[in-house]
């Protein structure tokens, strides 16, 4: 890993060689292994929250990420971050497609007025009901919504004023405060 | 641009969320080459956010492991074969070879750091205009002054020089000892210029007035007021004739039909 000394407290990569990176990028499989071992339990628990905790999806996705960690591990670059943060972007990534997915299938099975208002629902109660990261619940209740829809559930900004009915530019301003509230909250 | 001020704009917590769009990612990115500090901020948040969700692990079933290695092994053999671009900033796809990408990111890099010190420089550069155009204008107004001065004195001296004009000192009463003043005054053309050396600041509701004495008799010559040091030293008065002195004396606010005598600051007679 390439940080600076100060923060080398993070233990779980030191149990790591420090050239696992090199030998996976080398094509060495018991490598792999081991960065799947280190890593897909926190892959695993960050994908089951963005899926609702569809077991199915989430085992899905979680072989998706894998099998694109290993065809893209060349594109990795060190000097830009650690490979779990890499990790965890494609992980989040392939999750949120297939939230997509589910989202789309859900809408094309939409055929009574019934059904909208059930959906519609749904998607609120959901905004509360999602298992959000130990973090986010430290925010204040509007900042944990904002990124909850921006992180968990992957909606752009637009969709995000749409949804809340709030104007882009106060969703963005919001969302640039909630980040300054995390930010403190992680330090 | 501040790196400091960049730091605690927030993009850098949106980029590592991934939350930024693809040209805010980059445009973080290319900040993290430029700056060092960005850099290591973007590291210490990283950091966080992987502690953060490393607390909260669950354990996928054991045979998913065993499927997908098998996936892997049933992939063709080079580990560098280009697949679907994954659109986030932090994991590029492998495009048309690393050395490629490396040219965008390096021209990317080259342009943003051009436009960051062009923009630098501009703003110095609009800084300094601003700088030249407010001292210029100061100095225009300086020039001015400048300019207005020099046209009282040259009249004041056109006046002091005219063979016609007689000065006349006025000195201090036994009111006002110190006080002293002169006048100027063409026994042709009439015209009278009063200069102030010395009177006492008027208290409020009052005025000075000059007086000519003409066969005996006060002449109101008019009010005046004591000049500030940039304006004429000499104060146009009303014209007379005959004259055999001159004096001032102080009245209430916009003068008197008739003198105050005794109030009289200053006298002299013509020679």
């Amino acid at each position: 890993m390439l940080l600076p000394p100060c923060l080398m407290n993070y233990n779980d990569i030191q149990n790591l060689p420090y050239d696992l990176v090199q030998k996976i990028k080398s094509g060495e499989k018991k490598s792999f292994e081991l960065l799947y071992d280190q890593y897909a339990p926190a892959l695993y628990g960050i994908i089951l929250k963005i899926l609702q905790q569809d077991t199915a999806s989430a085992q899905d996705s979680l072989q998706d990420s894998f099998v694109k960690i290993w065809k893209n591990i060349a594109a990795f670059d060190e000097s830009k971050g650690s490979i779990f943060t890499w990790m965890l972007t494609i992980a989040r990534r392939t999750a949120l497609d297939k939230l997509d997915s589910i989202r789309n299938k859900k809408i094309q099975n939409l055929d009574s007025p019934v059904n909208i208002t059930q959906n519609q629902f749904h998607t609120h109660s959901s905004i509360d009901g999602i298992g959000v990261n130990e973090l986010v619940n430290r925010l204040q209740p509007d900042h944990q919504i904002l990124i909850s829809l921006a992180y968990f559930q992957g909606y752009t900004q637009e969709e995000i004023a749409q949804k809340l009915n709030m104007p882009l530019g106060t969703v963005k301003t919001k969302t640039r405060a909630a980040m300054q509230e995390l930010r403190n909250r992680i330090k | 641009m501040d790196p400091k001020e960049y730091i605690s704009s927030g993009k850098l917590e949106e980029y590592v969320l991934g939350l930024g769009s693809s040209e805010s990612m980059q445009e973080v990115e290319c900040m993290a080459r430029v700056f060092p500090e960005v850099k290591v901020e973007i590291l210490a948040l990283q950091i966080t956010l992987e502690k953060n969700i490393m607390e909260t692990q669950v354990a996928p079933p054991p045979h998913l492991k065993k499927q997908i290695l098998d996936t892997i092994d049933q992939l063709p053999n080079e580990v560098t074969t280009p697949s679907p671009a994954i659109p986030t900033g932090s994991a590029p796809a492998v495009k048309k070879g690393k050395w490629f990408s490396g040219l965008i990111a390096l021209l990317l890099l080259l342009l943003a750091t051009l436009s960051l010190l062009n923009f630098r420089k501009n703003q110095q550069l609009t800084a300094e205009l601003d700088n030249y155009k407010s001292e210029q204008l100061e100095l225009n107004k300086n020039a001015e002054e400048l300019n207005r001065m020099l046209e009282v004195r040259k009249h004041e001296l056109r006046l002091l020089r005219d063979p016609g004009m007689a000065a006349i000192t006025l000195t201090g009463t036994p009111l006002s000892p110190a006080s002293l003043a002169k006048v100027y005054w063409g026994k042709t053309n009439q015209e009278v210029y009063l200069e102030v050396h010395q009177l006492p600041a008027p208290p409020s509701g009052k005025q000075y007035q000059l007086w000519g004495i003409v066969q005996g008799k006060p002449v109101d010559l008019g009010i005046f007021d004591i000049p500030a040091p940039s304006d004429s030293a000499l104060i146009k008065m009303k014209d007379v004739q005959g004259v055999t002195t001159f004096a001032v004396t102080l009245e209430p606010t916009g003068g008197n039909p008739d003198p105050t005598l005794d109030q009289m600051y200053v006298a002299g007679n013509v020679q």
